[in-house]
């Protein structure tokens, strides 16, 4: 689409969309806005959207700072989450289409150099153009994440890209020489705006950065890529592995590389009972590695129902699968079952590894950077690390994967994909 | 003796965004400082939060002290000792 100059294809219909059973289908679709409108873990996402993760889990060690290499800490927090935004630029919420939670948000900034009247930045965003970059200033990272936004950058890579420059400045890989002049030093508010122009104009040293971290490490070598922080090519959420483990194991098999919307797993640790319907009944402590490999499979397949239903993620807080099964049931007429929806789960992820796997991608592939499996001496993690070899062994097993990373010929079957079989083992 | 309690997410609406400063017995346990809050603080949205049969919360919550998570709540605290509780959250 790119080299098309196309943005964006929109797409609408005319005709009404038949269901099985209007009203149940109604009843049901009520009854789920209503528990969103209502439950205490959305309560905070309405009042501050996503920023509220900046104010909340950086005790726990989940937000990474200066490309990931020191532990969470409040200030830096604080100054970039919800609640500085609503206190000082958030001017009104909004929600999607009939959403009873409305995470999104509106800001203006009226004066000064960061002048702007949009849509406010995400957590992820403000972890990525912000603590990433050792930059704390809200109204900077909202500007950053703006023209990041209008020039259709995603926030996470950019942002991921401009702190693995800093710290290759700061090691001496990256030299003034390749910068244009510039001096690429943790905290420059307006170096990282710039550097957010310079990416999407292609312009000068924004040229190599467009690369990502991976393309750059390679070019860079000299153990870069220890420190560049993705998998797969693609750089990683800012939701760290050694705060909650399961994420090791998500990071490594994502389909797309290092990904939170394949398999948001964290939301299932730490928690009594958390998907009793797929047998997750027990108490998963964030910082053990035991039984991640299980939860990330589940947490993916989760997603991957989720995606095929255009279902927002948020709505797991309060949704269990039977819920998205009556869903599916009275607006289609099929009688399908929580255990039919893991198992479409199975049969989606299945079709993922395939046509991975038939574009090179092993087990060798399903790996975390060095820099994430070091421990930090301070803030929330404490010092921990997750054992990736465990999990994936785990993950495999019940994945039912070669060792080689290939879906078992004997998997494949189960789950109906006859015609993927034929393709991977002729 | 002095133990301070702050809490971050679902539980913060109900006990404010201040450090809680609670006076108790010397040597009590963190599990005794955790009913202490439930009975003391909790109010309208007790049922929400804690499971007053079992003496445990009903939502997920991370007890922590020191930087480090605790899992025995039955050691003692000691004078000014801080603990966090925590209610993970993900996404953005």
């Amino acid at each position: 689409m790119g080299s098309k100059k196309l943005k964006a294809i929109v797409v609408y219909g005319t005709l009404p969309v038949e269901l099985a059973d209007p009203q149940e289908f109604k009843r049901l679709a009520l009854a789920i806005n209503k528990q969103n409108a209502t439950s205490p873990s959305i309560a905070t996402l309405r009042e501050l959207g996503t920023p509220r993760v900046m104010n909340n889990n950086w005790p726990l060690g989940d937000i990474p700072v200066k490309n990931w290499s020191v532990g969470s800490y409040e200030e830096i927090c604080t100054n970039l989450g919800g609640k500085k935004m609503r206190d000082t630029i958030l001017v009104e919420h909004n929600a999607c289409h009939f959403c009873s939670i409305g995470c999104s948000r509106w800001v203006n900034i009226r004066d000064g150099e960061y002048q702007m009247d949009a849509p406010g930045p995400e957590f992820e965003t403000l972890g990525a153009l912000g603590s990433l970059c050792l930059v704390d200033d809200l109204n900077a990272v909202s500007y950053a994440a703006h023209l990041c936004n209008i020039y259709g950058l995603d926030t996470i890579t950019a942002g991921t890209s401009i702190a693995f420059a800093m710290e290759c400045y700061e090691k001496g890989l990256i030299s003034e020489q390749d910068t244009g002049g510039l001096a690429l030093n943790w905290g420059d508010k307006n170096l990282v705006i710039e550097l957010v122009r310079k990416i999407a104009f292609g312009e000068g040293f924004g040229r190599f950065l467009g690369l990502g971290t991976r393309r750059m490490a390679e070019i860079l070598e000299n153990g870069s890529l220890d420190f560049a922080v993705q998998t797969k090519g693609m750089e990683y959420p800012l939701h760290d592995p050694r705060a909650f483990f399961s994420w090791a194991a998500t990071y490594a098999t994502s389909p797309r590389g290092g990904c939170h919307l394949h398999g948001m797993s964290s939301i299932y640790e730490n928690k009594d009972n958390p998907l009793p319907e797929w047998g997750l009944t027990g108490n998963y402590p964030r910082q053990t590695d035991a039984e991640k490999g299980k939860i990330a499979r589940l947490a993916q397949n989760w997603s991957h129902i989720l995606d095929s239903m255009v279902v927002c993620y948020f709505a797991t807080f309060t949704l269990q699968p039977s819920d998205l099964a009556a869903l599916i049931n009275a607006a289609t007429g099929f009688d399908l079952s929580t255990q039919d929806l893991l198992d479409f789960g199975d049969r989606i992820n299945a079709l993922y590894r395939a046509y991975n796997y038939r574009c090179g991608i092993r087990r060798a592939d399903d790996t975390l950077p060095k820099r994430v499996l070091t421990p930090l001496a301070e803030g929330g993690t404490n010092g921990l690390v997750p054992n990736l070899e465990s999990q994936l062994e785990e993950y495999y097993q019940v994945r039912d994967w070669e060792p080689d990373g290939k879906p078992s010929r004997r998997s494949l079957t189960e789950l109906g994909l006859d015609f993927v079989v034929a393709d991977l083992y002729p | 003796m002095i133990v301070y309690v702050r809490a971050f997410g679902i539980v913060q609406p109900v006990l404010g965004e201040r450090r809680l400063a609670i006076e108790m017995p010397g040597g009590a346990s963190i599990q005794e400082v955790l009913e202490i809050l439930a009975a003391r603080y909790y109010t309208d949205r007790k049922e929400e939060i804690w499971d007053a049969e079992r003496q445990v919360f009903r939502i997920p919550v991370i007890v922590m002290t020191g930087g480090r998570d605790v899992f025995d709540y039955s050691g003692s605290m000691e004078d000014e000792q801080e603990i966090m509780l925590v209610a993970p959250m993900a996404g953005g």
